[in-house]
């Protein structure tokens, strides 16, 4: 008998506990909450280094590209390149320019291989306020290895031998379009070099097929590197270039084969 | 990935149902357990220490009559109640004698009381056990359905870097945070409560006949 009061007694001190519990829980959540706004604010952004999972290093080494790379540009590239859609910017500008340098001064080096000279210096100058209003990192290799391909191009076409082997110029064109190719892959190589233990014997030899429209119709490994990391990357960025700029107006054929060799330090 | 995609709120806000529902049945679990910790952890204390106290009371008075009047002072104290039922049997087999034994009869009480007290203290305390069992598997399973919706989402993206990967998985995570949250603490309270209502359990049944000797001595 003298229970009976008891349990409504219990009763009531645990729904007060339980009130208790649910305020301690609002309050813990609302602490973590107030914690995570006051963690923005001061919110360290350390460097990104954007990573792929399906594809990791084989055999390694130390890389020099991220080393080159890091004191050009302030920002991190590769958070850049990561947060962007594959194909978007690089090989619609690039095909504009592509269409203009060809043009003029194809007709005009036959004739006049000084005015050659002019042209091509001026269609530099284009690629490069372009890449450098870009500020892109993987741009700014670009630039230079189409810069030195552009000269050894016009050194081979003045002296009459073209890649096309017609030798009146057009193989300098030609070898300007290979270059601007290879700027637009070396842009979307997503690679670091700090991820690979051993550079040695680094080398990646691809071959593409080139369709006219610039569709790469076809993409052949004659040597793969050791790394996986190296092979899978080469890869992407093919597949990432495609549709390349469609072929100058000097091309002749329906399709052509470029062959890269691509190593740590980039593109040959 | 931008600020406000790393907050508890966003994670949330992100996550499926079934992680949304996991998460809710632990925090469920967690509110309970921490209700019944916070209860038992009060009213545990309170039996310990007036127990305590009541057992000095009685060692120190020989009179069965004047210990059960004290007795009102130890009213959540197990052993004065246990103590009290004692007497009142002892009052009641005196009234009105019958044919069972007197000793029996009191023996009788004082056990049904026993397990009353028994069971009063240990009431509630096995749904910790369970919250300390079940919970961090209930948060594991929300982890591994969120990491399965993370790697179909991954699959359709059909890109594996890490701003894709991350945040699935970050978000199936908070459901195995949120079950270890809510396990450590009812684990801990579970030892400790089997602990304390051990003791007491010990000292109910060990004073339990001496209660019984003193009401019989007092009727006599």
């Amino acid at each position: 008998m003298k229970k009976k009061g008891a349990p409504g007694g219990l009763e009531k001190t645990f729904f007060f506990w339980l009130a208790v519990a649910v305020a301690i829980h609002v309050a813990i959540f609302l602490g973590l909450v107030a914690l995570k706004s006051f963690d923005r604010v001061q919110k360290f952004k350390p460097r990104v280094v954007s990573v792929s999972l399906l594809s990791l290093p084989g055999s390694g080494g130390s890389s020099e590209k991220v080393k080159k790379n890091g004191p050009v540009g302030g920002k991190p590239a590769p958070e850049k390149v990561a947060a962007k859609p594959i194909s978007e910017p690089v090989p619609k500008q690039e095909p504009t320019v592509a269409k203009k340098v060809p043009v003029q001064p194809a007709k005009k080096t036959a004739a006049v291989p000084a005015k050659k000279e002019d042209a091509l210096a001026s269609a530099l100058d284009r690629l490069k306020k372009g890449v450098e209003q870009k500020k892109s990192l993987s741009g700014a290799d670009n630039l230079n290895m189409a810069l030195s391909r552009l000269k050894a191009g016009s050194a081979t076409s003045a002296s009459g031998s073209g890649t096309k082997g017609s030798g009146s110029g057009t193989g300098g064109s030609a070898d300007r379009y290979k270059a601007e190719v290879a700027g637009i892959i070396q842009k979307n190589w997503e690679f670091s070099g700090s991820l690979l233990r051993n550079t040695s014997g680094m080398e990646v030899f691809v071959q593409i097929r080139v369709q006219a429209n610039g569709t790469i119709a076809q993409i052949v490994f004659d040597h793969g590197s050791p790394s996986e990391y190296l092979n899978n990357s080469v890869k992407k960025a093919l597949e990432k270039s495609s549709p390349l700029p469609p072929f100058p107006p000097e091309y002749g054929s329906p399709q052509e084969w470029i062959r890269f060799v691509f190593t740590p330090d980039g593109i040959e | 990935m931008s600020d406000s995609q790393v907050g508890i709120i966003d994670l949330l806000f992100q996550a499926g149902p079934v992680v949304l529902f996991v998460l809710a049945v632990l925090l469920l679990f967690s509110v309970g357990s921490w209700a019944i910790i916070l209860y038992k952890f009060g009213s545990v204390r309170n039996s310990m220490k007036e127990s305590k106290e009541f057992l000095d009371y009685f060692f120190e008075s020989g009179s069965a009559e004047r210990i059960f009047s004290e007795t009102e002072k130890f009213r959540n104290g197990s052993l004065a109640k246990v103590f009290r039922a004692a007497y009142i049997e002892n009052r009641a087999v005196a009234a009105s004698p019958g044919a069972v034994d007197d000793r029996l009869r009191i023996a009788r009480a004082v056990k049904r009381e026993v397990n009353l007290e028994e069971k009063r203290l240990s009431s509630l305390v096995p749904f910790l056990a369970t919250v300390g069992n079940t919970a961090p598997f209930i948060g594991l399973f929300g982890t591994v359905w969120g990491i399965m919706s993370a790697f179909q989402n991954i699959g359709l993206v059909q890109s594996a870097s890490l701003a894709v990967v991350a945040p699935g998985i970050s978000e199936a995570l908070v459901a195995t945070a949120a079950g270890l949250a809510a396990a450590i603490p009812a684990v801990m309270a579970y030892n400790y409560f089997s602990q304390q209502i051990g003791i007491i359990e010990r000292d109910l049944e060990e004073f339990a006949p001496e209660f019984v000797a003193v009401c019989l001595q007092n009727q006599l």
